[in-house]
């Protein structure tokens, strides 16, 4: 094969911005966006070329109703993306979440996002949600693309480093 | 990849069923295995979760394990089947095709397989 694959996983509590977030950073309309009124009921999906790879982007439903679909969804993954909602803070799903991915024993990066209207300090996300300093914690606004390739990149570099020792 | 190949004679054997119009394998991942483009892919991410719904759907009204799911459009019928541990095999079937005999064949393809499977690990 001459290009790698990655398959990434953005999760995050209901209306986080995970559709708005996938579809912005691979800049495309999306393969799959599965939603009725705004609100996702299966999942999203899109490919898009990024560091030599060809990433298989996948984002998650936030809705509780729809949250069996998260381990169909992270089978195989090889790194996930939470989102925050600064505009909501952390909240009892997002610590969930953390667990969740842990089991999953993948690299994954958090993304606080709608930094565009309102703005939480890293180091204060990274202490409530009790996770090492490894963790890249990086504020986004899916909505106005801001830092979301950079989210991905450093996703990709964890992974790389993981696969190498 | 060895498996790979067997997934093909696999395939093959399938594809050669009457009234068979295409067939492909994933990944329970919903990654395709061998040509990956758009439609391989979008097939592939669909059919996995559409699986994993539909057994969440079976499991939470104990309804017995998930064998099989048929797809009914007025263009034919899609046959998704698990395919060994890791993956599924998606076959896509004329309007007029022999349901019955795809299955019965589609069931002796997905055995001979496993046990290729086992006799190469
Ligand atoms: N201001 C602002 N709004 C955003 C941002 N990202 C998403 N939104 C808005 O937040 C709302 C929800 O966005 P979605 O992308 O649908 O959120 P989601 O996480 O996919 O929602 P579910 O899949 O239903 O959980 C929409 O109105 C978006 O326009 C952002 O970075 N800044
Ligand atoms: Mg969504």
């Amino acid at each position: 094969m001459s290009e790698d694959m990655l398959k990434v996983v953005v999760f995050g509590a209901l209306n986080a911005g995970k559709t708005t977030f996938v579809e912005k950073l691979s800049g495309q309309k999306l393969f799959l966006k599965g939603e009725y009124e705004n609100i996702t009921t299966s999942f999203d999906f899109v490919q898009m070329e990024q560091g030599n790879f060809l990433i298989h982007l996948f984002a998650s439903p936030g809705h509780r109703r729809f949250s069996f679909m998260w381990d169909t969804l992270a089978t195989g993954m090889d790194g996930a993306i939470l989102l925050i909602d600064s505009t909501v803070g952390i909240t009892p799903v997002d610590h969930e979440l953390i667990k969740f991915i842990l089991n999953y024993d993948v690299p994954y990066v958090i993304a606080v996002n709608k930094n565009d209207i309102c703005s939480l300090e890293p180091t204060n996300v990274r202490k409530e949600l009790d996770i090492s300093d490894e963790i890249p914690v990086i504020n986004t606004s899916a909505i106005i693309n801001q830092n979301l390739v950079n989210v991905l990149d450093s996703l990709i570099q964890t992974i790389a480093e993981k696969n190498i020792v | 990849m060895k498996t790979n190949t067997s997934f093909k004679e696999a395939l093959t054997s399938i594809n050669r069923i009457n009234g068979v119009k295409d067939s492909i394998v994933a990944g329970l991942d919903g990654i395709p295995v061998g040509k990956i483009d758009k439609n391989t892919s979008i097939l592939s991410a669909s059919t996995v979760a559409a699986l994993g719904a539909v057994r969440e759907m079976t499991r939470s009204i104990n309804y017995g394990n998930l064998e099989q799911l048929m797809i009914e459009t007025d263009f034919g019928k899609i046959i998704i089947e698990e395919f060994g541990k890791e993956h599924v095999v998606i076959v896509l079937t004329e309007n007029n095709a022999n349901i019955g005999m795809i299955r019965v064949i589609l069931k002796k393809a997905v055995k001979e397989f496993m046990v290729k499977l086992v006799n190469i690990q």
